[in-house]
């Protein structure tokens, strides 16, 4: 019988989204399945030009509720608040587990669209650096492709998305494609120039990030607004809804199924072949199944795991093309901190006007060219300078007329400096599925084992005493610092689980993203990472993808799938 | 990396009552929040708190926010918000953090009732409170006496609650969703407005 689709994507985040572009494009008749809500481009925004004083907790949302249900989104406070709370799932009722002497916090986004909707929007290239860094310090299984692999992809996936951002000819961090960077605030400048100034090895840049500061296609540019994670009708940062679903819906093949969680991806013993999924219901708890030529797992790191290792089958008693065993295994997320928070004196005459919804970063420059550390890899830093503003009322003394008087302009400057250090891959940190919890829809409940070993501690101890060295040079006052990590999972970089190799007895991905032991099974988010570099990743998610698709459609074309 | 908010009121308020209760003979005395103050037999102070009144609540908003050239915070709605926003948990409260703090400034001026005290002797009060609070610079003191963690609450709780409306966002400073074209990224502080909506400086 005739497969439903040419392929089924599962999952409509960054890599979803892109999966789906590529493969209409391309011609192919496309299911995508997606477990949350839809959201529509503009229409879904439904806080989107709210000011404070129109929603029912004056924005900062109603704190026993996320204290009973939003118990872990709400740690980011950056991100998560009242106006974009419906962007991030109800932990209470969506439990996971965390494995004894592990802490894990798991961000999700269960809505069309995914966290595309509500990610950092940071965008960097990986280096040769990165790429050969496995096999460079022998931890780890090395990286089957090189920057050359990938390097035309990234080309692609910028001139789509829009990155804006300033060229440096740095090794560690490629260039690309750039639309005009954004400019500095006066204590990032002056930060910038001591830093430059007094520590050859070292740059603060901007940041290159997925606003957009100049038209792309349909999408107007970038307000200054920050209300990002709200969703933005000027389409002015890339997410699913304003950029790839809108492509793959223009060419008709594209099937949008919302509110369908997918159980498992069926396997075919005798041919070797992936032949659809089993899906639930989110709503009506329908049990349904479709069939397809390829299947592409999108379904960020850590459910995609866990979907693989759903679909067991006496083939493969341990999970979906787990012949290696390494299913699961390798889960990283990089070691944050706030390293060091300087006040920055001199420039009180210095203001901004609006919300810059970018950082500035220090790329990394540990273990790069003579540098040469007692850790391995390194770090990069990512900041940012303000004034404080009127919420120091509350934070010193003062009342009445002189307190109002005095908060009618902004407080001192500060500058802060948080670490992304690299995480190595370790075996012991994984997605499991729990023995006997079930979520909502009766499945396994993912079970996450992880911990921070020695070298991330160390990177974020050295990363401490630079930002404060840095900031100290430039005359700031520092008035906090730390090398205390995060909880794991707080940079919301959560990667591996099924890593690409060479090798298919220690990998379950070949250098196409597509599984050794069923080869019209892909994975192309980032549970396809074996090393985590200290870049964000999601470039790299959105190249790899691209690159796959491409390798993919070709294939069936030619009758190899 | 951001930062949580403080929350100074943590202790349970039944572990509290519990332990009070086992505290021995104990006296009782009305406040001018409707509340109820007991006092143990160790002369320790302890504090059964009920609701803070309208009046309290208004006279406290007005005290740190009153109004001037614009509305202040009784005329912005706090007095309205504030006390539904601690019940819900903002600003490291909770629906009893103004009767008992109603019950430590009545304390400071038994046997009479704070509100009953002249504009000047209130203010006098407040300030010394307000001083002794944030006498050092930093993040809040977890061992800070309970009359300092309480005002800390509540008048960080006011301000967050007053430029939060509509009069304090818009009205006494300038609120600006779309900055747009007039954005700026380093310009004289003279140039421009100094805006409300500054979300990761406020909110965050």
């Amino acid at each position: 019988m005739e497969p439903q689709f040419d392929a089924i994507v599962v999952g409509s985040g960054i890599t979803g989204g892109w999966s789906a572009k590529e493969l209409t494009e391309k011609g192919l008749k496309v299911l995508m399945i997606e477990r949350g809500p839809p959201i529509e481009h503009q229409s879904g925004y439904v806080n989107e030009m709210k000011a404070p004083w129109d929603m029912p907790f004056q924005g900062f949302g109603d704190a026993n509720l996320y204290k009973r249900e939003y118990f872990v989104q709400s740690k980011k406070r950056m991100f998560f608040n009242e106006y974009t709370q419906q962007h991030w799932v109800n932990d209470a009722q969506n439990p996971y587990s965390e494995a004894p002497g592990s802490k894990f916090d798991w961000f999700r986004g269960y809505q069309l669209g995914g966290k595309s909707l509500i990610w950092g929007r940071q965008c960097y290239r990986w280096s040769d650096i990165d790429f050969s860094a496995n096999k460079t310090d022998g931890e780890g299984l090395d990286w089957p492709i090189r920057y050359a692999d990938v390097a035309p992809w990234y080309d692609y996936v910028e001139k789509f998305i829009g990155v804006s951002g300033s060229s440096e000819g740095l090794e560690v961090l490629p260039d690309g494609h750039f639309l005009p960077a954004m400019e500095m605030r006066a204590a990032e400048k002056i930060v910038k120039r001591s830093i430059e100034e007094n520590f050859p090895d070292r740059r603060l840049i901007i940041g290159r990030s997925a606003n957009i500061t100049k038209q792309v296609g349909d999408r107007g540019p970038c307000q200054n607004r920050l209300l990002c994670s709200r969703g933005c009708s000027y389409g002015a940062y890339f997410s699913t809804q304003s950029s790839t679903l809108p492509a793959a819906r223009a060419t008709g093949r594209l099937t949008v199924l919302t509110d369908t969680v997918v159980e498992a991806v069926d396997y075919d013993p005798r041919t070797g072949r992936a032949t659809g999924v089993r899906t639930v219901g989110t709503k009506d708890k329908k049990r349904q199944a479709f069939t397809a030529r390829l299947v592409v797992m999108n379904a960020g790191t850590i459910n995609t795991n866990a979907i693989l290792l759903r679909s067991r089958s006496e083939r493969f008693p341990n999970g979906l093309a787990n012949d290696s065993g390494a299913l699961g295994r390798y889960l990283m997320d990089h070691a944050s901190a706030t390293s060091a928070v300087g006040l920055v004196h001199g420039i009180d005459d210095r203001a901004y006007y609006g919300n810059r919804p970018n950082n500035v970063i220090v790329p990394r420059f540990r273990n790069v060219g003579d540098d040469k550390q007692a850790f391995h890899r390194g770090y990069m830093f990512q900041g940012g300078s303000s004034r404080r503003g009127w919420k120091r009322g509350g934070d010193g003394p003062g009342l009445g007329a002189d307190l109002k008087k005095e908060l009618e302009g902004p407080g001192p400057w500060s500058l802060f400096l948080g670490a992304f250090a690299e995480c190595m891959p370790n075996a012991e940190n994984r997605v499991m599925l729990h023995k006997s919890k079930r979520d909502l829809q009766g499945l396994e409940q993912v079970e996450i084992s992880f911990n921070y070993g020695e070298n991330e501690l160390a990177a974020l101890r050295d990363a401490e005493a630079q930002a404060r060295a840095m900031l100290e040079k430039a005359g700031a006052t520092v008035v906090m610092s730390s090398a205390k990590p995060d909880t794991g999972g707080s940079s919301i970089h959560e990667m591996g689980g099924a890593r690409m190799g060479a090798d298919p007895k220690q990998s379950v991905l070949n250098a196409f993203n597509q599984a050794h032991d069923v080869p019209n099974l892909l994975v192309t988010d980032g549970a396809c990472m074996n090393s985590s570099a200290c870049q964000n990743p999601s470039l790299t998610y959105m190249a790899l993808t691209a690159r796959a698709c491409d390798n993919a459609v070709k294939q069936l074309k030619e009758g190899a799938l | 990396m951001a930062g949580g908010v403080p929350n100074p009121d943590a202790a349970a308020p039944g572990m509290e009552r519990r332990a009070l209760l086992r505290g021995g003979v104990l006296a009782l005395f009305a406040t001018s929040a409707g509340a109820l103050i007991w006092k143990s037999a160790n002369t320790v102070p302890e504090l059964a708190p009920e609701l803070a009144t309208p009046q309290f609540v208004e006279k406290l908003c007005d005290m740190v926010i009153p109004a001037t050239d614009t509305p202040g915070a009784v005329g912005a709605g706090v007095a309205d918000f504030l006390p539904n926003a601690l019940r819900h948990g903002l600003f490291g409260g909770d629906g009893l953090t103004l009767g008992r703090l109603a019950a430590v400034l009545d304390s400071k001026v038994k046997p009479r009732r704070f509100l009953a005290m002249a504009p000047s002797e209130q203010v006098k009060i407040l300030e010394a409170l307000d001083a002794a609070t944030y006498a050092h610079p930093g993040p809040p003191d977890p061992n800070a006496p309970l009359d300092q963690k309480l005002w800390r609450t509540v008048k960080s709780g006011i301000v967050q609650s007053y430029y939060t409306t509509e009069i304090g966002g818009a009205k006494e400073l300038t609120f600006d969703l779309v900055p747009g074209s007039k954005y700026r990224a380093d310009v004289g502080v003279d140039e421009v407005p100094y805006l409300s909506n500054y979300w990761v400086e406020n909110i965050i």
